[in-house]
C-alpha cells in the first residue's frame, strides 16, 4: 500500500514538474518525441505525430519536421542535419522554446504567461501549461509568485520568485476564479465608501474606493454595465449590487434604466452614468444617493 | 380542380418561408417597435440585417446598410463581423441602440444562440466605434428583453 501511495505521489509530482534536460546531451528519436509531447501540454499545442515514408521516419510538430533514416545516425531538423542525435539546446532554440540553464541542467518552464492585465477592478492572468503561480497581498499591492518554472516577459522564474507586482493600495483579494488557461483575481475595498459625482467626460479609476457616478445631460436615464459570460459569474456580485442601486434611483427620479457595456464604466466596479433631464435633478440625485448608501 | 393544384403548389412555398421578428425604433419615444417579416432562401442573417437597415417610413433604424460583413455560429455562440467604415459616424446613442437592436432581433429569432460576439473587419476590438465595449460576449439573459426599461 505504501509503495502504491509513493508511486502515486511520484506520478502526480512528475505531472506538474517542469521539464529538466541535460546540457550537451544529444537526443535520439524517442527522446525528441517525448520532449515534444511534454511541450505540447505546456504550450497548449497539438501533440506531435510520427510517420514513416520508405526508409525515413519523421516527427511532425507545429511547423517543424524532425526526420532520420531508419537504423542510421543522421538526423534532420527543418533541413539542418545533425550527426548522432540533436543537441538539446539546438532543438529548443530551433523550436523557439523558452528555457534557462541551472546547475548544468536545461529547464523548460511548466507555465508560460501569455498576458497579465488589470481589467477594471480584476487582475486577469492568461497562461498555457500547468498554471504554477500564486498571488500574495503586500502593503503596496498584489504580487505574483512562481510555484514552479514560470516563463514571463523573456525570463524563467523558479519556485518562490516573484514575477509581477500591481499596486492596489487599500484593497484586498475578494475572490480568485481559476479555469484552464485563465485566472481572475477580484478585489474589494477595505475602506469606507463615499459618493463621487463627476462629469461624463472624466474617467473612473477602477481602484477608487468611492462609488463614482458620471453625470451628463440627456433624456433622463441611468446606464450601467451588464455582466459578461466571459467572467463566469465573477462579475455578478458587482452587477447585482449596481443594478439594485440603479433601479431604486431610477424609481425615485422617474428615469429610464439601460444595461450597456459602456467602455468607460470599468468591469467589477460599482459605477454608472446618469443622463439628467434638468439641472435640479442633480441635487435630487445627490440626496437619493446619500439615503441609498445609508441602507 | 385548378384551385386544388394551386393550393398544393403554395403549401411548400409557405413551408419554406420563415417568419422573423425585426426590431425598429420609434423616433419620438426611442421605444422598440416589432415587425414580422417573411423570408426565404439562403443567407437569412444577411437578409435580416438588410431588412433591419430598411425601416418603414414612420420608424427609424440604427443599423447601417451593409454593416454585416460575415457571421459565424459555433455551438451556441454567434460571431458578427462588422464593417468598420459603416460604424465610423456613430455617436453615443447610435452605438448603444445599434447593439440593442441587433441583439434583441438575434436573440428573439435564433433560439439556439446564447452569446453574441462582435468583431470589426475580422479583428477583436476594444470598442464598437468609440463608446461600447465589445471585448466580451453579450448574453441572451440581458438582450432577450429590450435592455432599456422604465421603472414603475
Amino acid at each position: 500500500m505504501k509503495t502504491l501511495t509513493a508511486l502515486l505521489i511520484a506520478f502526480s509530482l512528475s505531472l506538474c514538474f517542469a521539464l529538466t534536460l541535460n546540457v550537451g546531451k544529444n537526443l535520439n528519436f524517442e527522446e525528441i518525441l517525448k520532449i515534444l509531447t511534454d511541450l505540447s501540454n505546456v504550450l497548449d499545442a497539438e501533440p506531435p505525430s510520427t510517420n514513416t515514408i520508405g526508409s525515413f521516419v519523421y516527427i511532425a510538430w507545429e511547423d517543424h519536421i524532425v526526420s532520420k533514416i531508419k537504423g542510421g545516425d543522421l538526423y534532420v531538423l527543418d533541413n539542418e542535419p545533425f550527426e548522432g542525435g540533436i543537441p538539446t539546446e539546438d532543438l529548443l532554440k530551433k523550436l523557439k522554446i523558452p528555457y534557462h540553464t541551472r546547475d548544468n541542467e536545461i529547464i523548460v518552464p511548466d507555465t508560460i504567461i501569455k498576458s497579465i492585465e488589470m481589467i477594471g477592478r480584476s487582475l486577469v492572468v492568461e497562461y498555457t501549461g500547468e498554471g504554477s503561480f500564486d498571488f500574495e497581498m503586500t502593503n503596496d499591492g498584489i504580487v505574483l509568485i512562481s510555484m514552479g518554472e514560470v516563463f514571463f516577459n523573456g525570463n524563467v522564474y523558479g519556485s518562490g520568485e516573484t514575477f509581477g507586482n500591481f499596486p492596489v493600495k487599500g484593497f484586498k483579494i475578494d475572490s480568485i476564479h481559476r479555469e484552464k488557461g485563465k485566472v481572475i483575481v477580484n478585489f474589494k475595498e477595505s475602506g469606507i465608501r463615499t459618493i463621487k459625482i463627476r462629469p461624463i467626460n472624466e474617467r473612473i479609476d477602477p481602484f477608487d474606493p468611492n462609488l463614482t457616478i458620471l453625470v451628463g445631460y440627456g433624456d433622463g436615464r441611468i446606464i450601467f454595465r451588464n455582466f459578461a459570460p466571459d467572467f463566469k459569474g465573477v462579475d455578478w456580485k458587482v452587477y447585482s449590487e449596481t443594478k439594485k442601486i440603479v433601479y431604486k434611483l431610477a424609481r425615485e427620479l422617474g428615469y429610464l434604466v439601460e444595461e450597456c457595456p459602456v467602455y468607460k464604466l470599468p468591469i467589477g466596479v460599482s459605477c454608472f452614468i446618469v443622463l439628467i433631464k434638468k439641472p435640479d435633478d442633480l441635487k435630487l440625485l445627490n440626496e437619493y444617493l446619500k439615503e441609498l448608501l445609508k441602507e | 380542380m385548378r384551385w386544388k393544384l394551386l393550393l398544393l403548389l403554395l403549401i411548400p412555398i409557405d413551408l419554406l418561408a420563415m417568419k422573423l421578428m425585426v426590431c425598429y425604433i420609434d423616433p419620438v419615444s426611442l421605444n422598440p417597435v416589432l415587425k414580422t417579416v417573411e423570408m426565404e432562401g439562403d443567407n437569412l442573417i444577411l437578409k435580416l440585417f438588410d431588412i433591419l437597415a430598411s425601416p418603414p417610413q414612420d420608424l427609424m433604424s440604427f443599423v447601417p446598410q451593409g454593416v454585416l460583413r460575415a457571421y459565424f455560429i459555433v455551438d451556441n455562440i454567434m460571431i458578427l463581423d462588422l464593417d468598420e467604415e459603416k460604424l465610423e459616424n456613430m455617436d453615443f446613442l447610435s452605438e448603444r441602440y445599434f447593439i440593442h437592436t441587433v441583439l434583441y432581433t438575434i436573440f428573439n429569432n435564433l433560439k439556439t444562440v446564447n452569446v453574441v460576439y462582435f468583431t470589426i473587419n475580422e479583428e477583436r476590438r476594444r470598442v464598437l466605434a468609440n463608446y461600447v465595449d465589445i471585448r466580451y460576449g453579450f448574453p441572451r439573459r440581458i438582450w432577450e428583453e429590450w435592455p432599456v426599461k422604465r421603472m414603475k
